[in-house]
């Protein structure tokens, strides 16, 4: 993943600094939330199928060595192939080889978040095959040189009146901001891409290790057509996106659309099962998997391994009051929001330490994952390691050392209380600071700060005892 | 990478972590209950209506093919796509629109590149497309469509207009009592779709609308005789 040079920091006051994008975020992910949380209201078993969904995870991820090489044999047995992908290296270079040999020119996608993780399309750009994004969202977003903000959502941040210009100026059609109509316009876009496509790309929602089948979920119905027009159809699953069988896939199914989306169903659940048969009709006559690793077996060995459970339904950031409030941009990842505040580091280094710090812990995402991970114990554990390897700012491991030094210490305690005592009722009126000096005042903008007591306990019990 | 090394890498890290073994699931799945007939097609019909499919329930394959060539006469021209008649629940279904001059679009794919695209213009005319399914499910309104030979994926996909044929004894009451009963159907083609309503987005401002890229009509003719 290509990644920007701005800080966190600097990416945040990015976000805060355009109100209308920020509106619609919010109000986006607010009605994701809502429709949501209908869904599941009416979802009688919603809470045993949870735990059970999180069973189907645990265990699958206890063997997945074997669940792979069984989903592996039953593909190649159905004339499937199967790559394995150390890398997003050996992934794009597999699917290069692979288009050169066909002599492919243009390719069909359909969304995946996993070919932006390993920036697929600016490899096969480079290699001058055109690859054409077709899910709605991600076509706007490849259209305006954009980047998606929300894993299920591309275009969350932007208004009906930014679509219309970008069709506008992009595909010579008068401007518009009905949705409808600019549906059409994309729709008479497209078909010719599918029809003339020489090999459609696609992500995978989940693989049947029992029976080699992989499947794709979309609402659209580019996930259909880009697995059924061109000849060759290539699937890319992240190794962790194993479910063992197709009783446990309707498991996963059932709670991902209504998590996504609020729908009970997705309106294609596409299975997958081998390339297209002797005396079938239509279909590919290639189906080619490659399975990723990518840094998932670092993050399988860790004890952060219940990430790896996620389905990415994208509920923890529509969920997140922080998500809602900077967007999917300021995280600067292809994974944003508490699932992306946990694997960004992990998988793509360093420059991401600061995610898990962007969080009140306010436990939202865990009571919204359909799989019940529980992402504010990770992001705690992420925030532990590091201070412990010194990447936190330097301002917080000062405090923090500050903090462990005069807990320890009675008569520091003491000082230091008395020093807090003084100062914050100076600044305190009727027991509530409103306003901070200097860079303080970014938390009293928003909300007011609670004096300390004017007598602590430790007073109060001694002058009793008097 | 070679399948072993990535596969031996996966069995360290599983051994690394010390991820508990979970054998046995004390929690099943529930198969939902099977209430009689007329309940699960009123729950079914219910659930369709909701995602925005257009649902017929009638009584005999005479009035289903009424009701399909009713929607055949409101078409642009009279060209269509279909399953073969093997898979409909309507008799000799493509014969009897042969002998009213529609004209049936043959869905057979061609290896060859230019022999394909030209195959893919011809289609993209139909205005309609008809199949049977292999079930449809009460709880969620979805009907399953394989691709067994003579079952074409793309008469449910390409065209703008899908109808599907269902009898009321293939309606199941969630896809969990599906699998139960017939999960090899599932594997048995190269392809097996759950399809619940028409093709939508809301990709645009959380605004729902209906026929991005498949078809942006669903008609459900349910045969209950
Ligand atoms: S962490 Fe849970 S809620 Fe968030 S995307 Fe993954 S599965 Fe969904």
């Amino acid at each position: 993943m290509t990644v920007t040079k701005l800080t966190f920091y600097d990416r945040i006051d990015n976000a805060l600094s355009h109100p209308e994008k920020q509106l619609a975020i919010s109000a986006g992910a607010k009605a994701k939330y809502i429709n949501r949380a209908n869904a599941m209201a009416e979802f009688q078993d919603m809470e045993m199928t949870r735990q059970l969904a999180r069973q189907v995870r645990a265990n699958t991820l206890s063997k997945l060595d074997l669940y792979l090489e069984q989903f592996a044999d039953n593909v190649e047995t159905l004339g499937g192939k199967i790559f394995w992908a150390k890398d997003a290296d050996e992934c794009n270079n597999y699917i290069h080889q692979l288009a050169v040999r066909h002599n492919v020119k243009l390719i069909a996608k359909s969304k995946s978040m996993l070919t932006e993780e390993i920036d697929l399309n600016d490899s096969l750009g480079h290699a001058n095959i055109e690859v054409v994004e077709t899910d709605l969202g991600e076509f706007i977003v490849q259209l305006s040189n954009d980047r998606p903000s929300h894993i299920i959502a591309p275009v969350l941040h932007m208004t009906r009146e930014d679509v219309g210009t970008i069709f506008n100026e992009n595909l010579n059609v008068p401007f518009t901001t009905d949705p409808s109509e600019l549906n059409t316009i994309a729709r008479e876009h497209m078909r010719h891409i599918f029809l003339n496509a020489d090999m459609g790309i696609s992500g995978v929602n989940f693989g049947v290790a029992e029976s080699g089948s992989i499947c794709l979920v979309t609402n659209e119905g580019n996930g259909r057509l880009i697995s059924t027009t061109p000849r060759i159809h290539v699937a890319i699953m992240g190794m962790e996106r194993i479910v063992p069988t197709l009783t446990d896939l309707n498991t996963m199914l059932q709670l991902l659309a209504r998590s996504a989306t609020g729908q009970k169903l997705t309106v294609y659940n596409n299975i997958i099962t081998g390339p297209k048969r002797t005396n079938e009709l239509d279909g590919p006559d290639e189906l080619h998997i490659i399975i990723i690793d990518n840094g998932r077996s670092n993050i399988l060995a860790s004890s952060l391994s219940e990430i790896l459970y996620c389905i990415r339904c994208g509920a923890c950031l529509n969920a997140c009051p922080v998500f809602q409030s900077i967007g999917g941009h300021a995280y600067g990842s292809v994974y944003p929001g508490p699932v992306g505040s946990i694997l960004s580091p992990l998988l793509f280094g360093n420059h991401f330490d600061p995610l898990p710090h962007a969080s009140s812990l306010c436990g939202a995402c865990k009571e919204v994952c359909p799989v019940d991970i529980d992402l504010p114990s990770l992001l705690i554990k992420l925030r532990t390691q590091n201070i412990q390897k010194g990447s936190a700012p330097l301002w917080m491991q000062i405090s923090q050392w500050i903090y462990a030094v005069t807990i320890c210490n009675p008569i520091l305690f003491q000082i230091f209380l008395q020093l807090a005592q003084t100062i914050t009722n100076r600044f305190s009126q009727k027991g509530w600071i409103t306003k901070l000096p200097g860079p303080l005042k970014n938390w009293t903008n928003q909300r007011d700060f609670p004096a300390l007591a004017q007598k602590s306990f430790r007073q109060m019990w001694s002058s009793n005892k008097e | 990478m070679q399948r072993n090394q990535f596969v031996k890498t996966v069995r360290r890290s599983i051994n690394l972590n010390d991820l508990p073994t979970i054998n046995s699931l004390p929690i099943k799945n529930k198969l939902g209950n099977i209430t009689n007939r007329a309940t699960l097609i009123k729950q079914f019909v219910h659930e369709a209506n909701a995602v925005k499919c257009h649902t017929h329930l009638v009584n005999d394959h005479e009035i289903a093919m009424d009701t399909i060539l009713n929607l055949l006469s409101d078409q642009p021209n009279k060209k269509y796509m279909s399953w073969d008649d093997k898979w409909l629940p309507i008799p000799n279904f493509n014969t009897i629109l042969k002998n009213l001059k529609y004209e049936h679009c043959n869905n057979y794919i061609p290896q060859d590149r230019e022999k394909r695209q030209s195959t893919y213009k011809h289609l993209e005319q139909a205005c309609i497309g008809i199949t049977g399914c292999s079930a449809g499910l009460a709880d969620t309104g979805s009907i399953i469509l394989e691709s067994q030979a003579g079952q074409g994926r793309l008469c449910s996909l390409l065209v703008p207009i899908h109808v599907a044929l269902i009898t009321s004894n293939q309606i199941y009451p969630t896809m969990g009592s599906y699998l139960s009963d017939k999960s090899d159907n599932v594997t048995r083609s190269s392809n097996c779709n759950i399809i619940t309503g028409p093709s939508r987005t809301s990709d645009i401002t959380q605004t729902l609308t209906l026929g991005i890229h498949g078809p942006g009509t669903l008609h459900i003719v349910i045969i209950d005789n």
